[in-house]
């Protein structure tokens, strides 16, 4: 059931993508009701994977990344689906379903992890984790806003006002998503640094130890905070705020993937 | 049975003319009767807008009907028909069909692609529904109008706003800021490309309205129309900082927006989105402001480009709902056709049945005295022989008399089995009255299709 409701969500999402996009190039076609309707297919088959998951394991399927990609995933399509009901953001349709697509792809091809060391099972992990993918997510939309910021706002310099632009919503509005769900997604993020120093210090008896991943998330931090200080305390607005948003997921997917696969630190997981 | 287009519309006649036969809701019924009175023996529908007056037919002799209908203008609304005549177009046929279609879609419409017609075509047929004076055929037309102007909405989008420099403006607005009722515009100047964009903008519920000029009561005039507040046009800068769309269109011989003041402005109001409109000439701001963050600088060509860009879409999308009718239209006319087989058909089974009971009244009386059930063998081995015989070639008819070939064939047919064309078409003339006089069973039957 596992491998079955897996593929199917794979299916469903590359379907949608597929006509997400060509509706977003397009410019017209005023329906995507057939789009929503695939990527809702996807998101229900998605959950029962993570339930099946759940179940064979015995666990809450969080324990490692490989793992909690798809969680990621689901927490990507679930914004999708608040922002799509509340601004009508089809445009970010396309990277809505491509994020959790690449989510479930990746759980299946890359290896498995081995059984969990068991001074990792511990609550603060399962914290620690489940926040800091919750503010994954949650930024993994905040960075494709931002890029439909980016073009909308190409388009408007260029003067370019046809196909494309006409499916993207307000710039204001896009500014104003990508700072409300940073503003959000910004104390999980923290509570994740911090769960995790805690967790160290269980461990390692160290609150702070420098290795890879600590040093990479702390830089992830620092962005998003400078953004949320230009944004907040200064009031600035614009292009240059926007491109901080992409730097700063950049670190974030560096510091996700990056990190791991220079296979270095304490954060391998086994 | 032929279909016969009669009217007048924007194009054809002014407004004066047309008018004099506007027919309102309440006189529908009394122009319906006076209608079917100058018409009698025909199908009849009235489509009465603020931009046509048309009449439709469908009988057997479309000249009397022409006259008919032209004595129902004169009479009913009391126009002298020399000074009518030279307005009204006249289609027949294919070119009335394609024209209605046309109508249901909006792509006759003064303002291409409105919505209105479709309701008001939908009116017009309801009206002459319930006057009972609709057949098969004009029923079955109208219908199939309304379906088609239908799918031209919702499978295209010419019912879109069509855009013009002012509404481009608008558009913009509101793909930078979303909704516009919290910002402010400034409208500098007053040509009238300018009052038209603020008045526009205005209307989308904008939350204020700053109004300058060089002359005090000008501006003290403006702001009173837009409901503002007037400034002094040396202090109009000052409100640059709190304002989010500004409108230009002085008479100024050099541009009184430089890029150095706006960059200040910019600094001043960190960075929040400025929308320009620079609708004079020449310039009034420098074309160098584009190129700051979060300015966006549109002159009259950039818009004039936008509208130019859309009228093109416009023209696709026309193009569509154009192919859209073609179809239907072509949909409508090969059942229409089918029809013409329906005389032929009748006559061809008159015929096989008299010869039938020819045959068999001589052959009972040849046989002499025999049993009720010998007799009603005989009578049903008759029955049964014609229509075996005839059935498939009647089904064959029916269908070819949609093709473009269908006369050809029917007139094979009426020689194959020697009929006389005048004898069917007497017996036409006599189905069509039939059809007439009982429209009121007509209609229920199509209705329930």
């Amino acid at each position: 059931m596992e491998g079955i409701s897996s593929i199917t969500a794979i299916i469903s999402y590359g379907l949608g993508f597929a006509l997400y996009l060509t509706e977003l190039l397009k410019g017209k076609g005023r329906s995507s009701l057939f789009a929503h309707m695939l990527t809702g297919i996807a998101a229900f088959f998605h959950v029962f994977f993570l339930i099946f998951w759940g179940l064979r394991v015995k666990a809450c399927p969080l324990i490692s990344p490989v793992e909690a990609i798809p969680f990621v995933g689901l927490v990507v399509i679930a914004t999708y689906f608040y922002l799509l009901a509340r601004h009508r953001m089809s445009g970010l349709g396309p990277h809505a379903t491509f994020l959790a697509f690449l989510s479930l792809f990746l759980s299946m091809i890359l290896p498995k992890a081995a059984p969990s060391v068991p001074g990792l099972a511990s609550h603060w992990l399962v914290f620690h984790i489940a926040v800091i993918f919750l503010s994954y997510g949650l930024l993994a939309v905040a960075f494709s806003t931002a890029t439909l910021y980016i073009v909308q706002e190409k388009l408007l310099k260029a003067k370019k006002l046809g196909g494309v632009f006409r499916k993207l919503p307000p710039l204001e509005e896009l500014d104003s998503v990508v700072y409300r769900l940073i503003l959000l997604s910004f104390p999980l993020l923290t509570l994740g640094l911090l769960t995790g120093a805690v967790w160290a210090r269980q461990e390692w008896g160290s609150f702070w130890t420098w290795d890879p991943k600590q040093t990479w998330s702390l830089a992830t931090w620092v962005l998003y905070t400078v953004y949320l200080h230009s944004r907040v305390v200064m009031g600035w607005r614009g292009r240059k705020t926007i491109f901080l948003v992409l730097i700063a997921f950049g670190a974030l997917v560096f510091t996700f993937l990056g990190v791991n696969l220079m296979k270095a630190g304490s954060h391998q997981f086994g | 049975m032929p279909i016969l287009l009669v009217g007048l519309n924007h194009r054809s006649a002014p407004i004066q003319i047309r008018e004099q036969v506007a027919v309102s809701e309440s006189n529908l019924p009394s122009a319906l009767t006076a209608l079917s009175q100058s018409c009698p023996n025909a199908e009849v529908l009235l489509l009465s807008t603020c931009n046509r007056s048309e009449v439709y037919i469908a009988a057997a002799d479309l000249l009397r009907q022409r006259e008919g209908i032209l004595r129902f203008y004169s009479d009913f609304f009391r126009q002298d028909l020399d000074v009518l005549n030279g307005y009204f177009y006249q289609y027949e046929e294919e070119e009335a069909v394609h024209h209605i279609f046309r109508v249901a879609a909006g792509l006759d419409s003064m303002v291409v692609g409105e919505a209105q017609i479709l309701g008001q075509v939908r009116d017009a047929f309801q009206g002459a529904l319930a006057h009972r004076r609709l057949g098969t055929i004009l029923d079955r037309l109208f219908r199939s109008a309304v379906a088609g102007g239908k799918r031209v909405r919702t499978e295209t989008s010419v019912g879109d706003n069509a855009p013009s420099v002012s509404s481009a403006a608008v558009d913009l607005a509101r793909k930078i800021f979303g909704h516009l009722e919290n910002r402010t515009i400034l409208v500098i100047g007053a040509g009238k490309m300018s009052h038209l964009t603020a008045k526009h903008l205005i209307a989308t519920g904008i939350g204020k309205v700053i109004v300058t000029n060089r002359s005090v009561e000008k501006a003290e005039e403006l702001a009173r129309k837009y409901q503002g507040e007037a400034v002094e046009f040396e202090r109009f800068p000052e409100t640059l900082r709190k304002t989010d769309i500004v409108i230009t269109s002085t008479s100024a011989p050099l541009p009184i927006l430089a890029k150095d003041q706006i960059k200040q402005v910019m600094r001043e109001r960190k960075n929040s989105p400025l929308f320009l409109i620079d609708l004079a000439l020449p310039r009034d701001v420098d074309p160098a402001v584009h190129s700051l963050e979060n300015v966006f600088l549109y002159n009259i060509d950039d818009l004039q480009a936008v509208v130019d860009e859309s009228n093109e879409e416009r023209e696709q999308e026309i193009h569509k709902a154009t192919a859209i009718i073609d179809k239907e239209v072509e949909c409508f006319l090969r059942w229409l056709h089918s029809l013409e087989a329906v005389p032929i058909i009748k006559a061809l089974r008159l015929k096989a049945e008299r010869i039938r009971e020819e045959e068999l009244r001589k052959a009972l009386a040849r046989l002499g005295n025999i049993g009720e059930k010998e007799k009603k063998v005989v009578e049903a081995l008759s029955a049964g022989l014609v229509n075996k015989i005839l059935h498939h070639s009647l089904v064959q008819l029916r269908e070819r008399a949609s093709r473009p070939d269908g006369k050809e064939c029917m007139e094979c047919v009426q020689r194959l089995f020697g009929m006389d064309i005048s004898e069917i078409e007497s017996q036409a003339q006599a189905t069509e009255e039939s059809v007439c006089k009982s429209d009121g069973t007509e209609r229920t039957e199509s209705e329930g299709v």
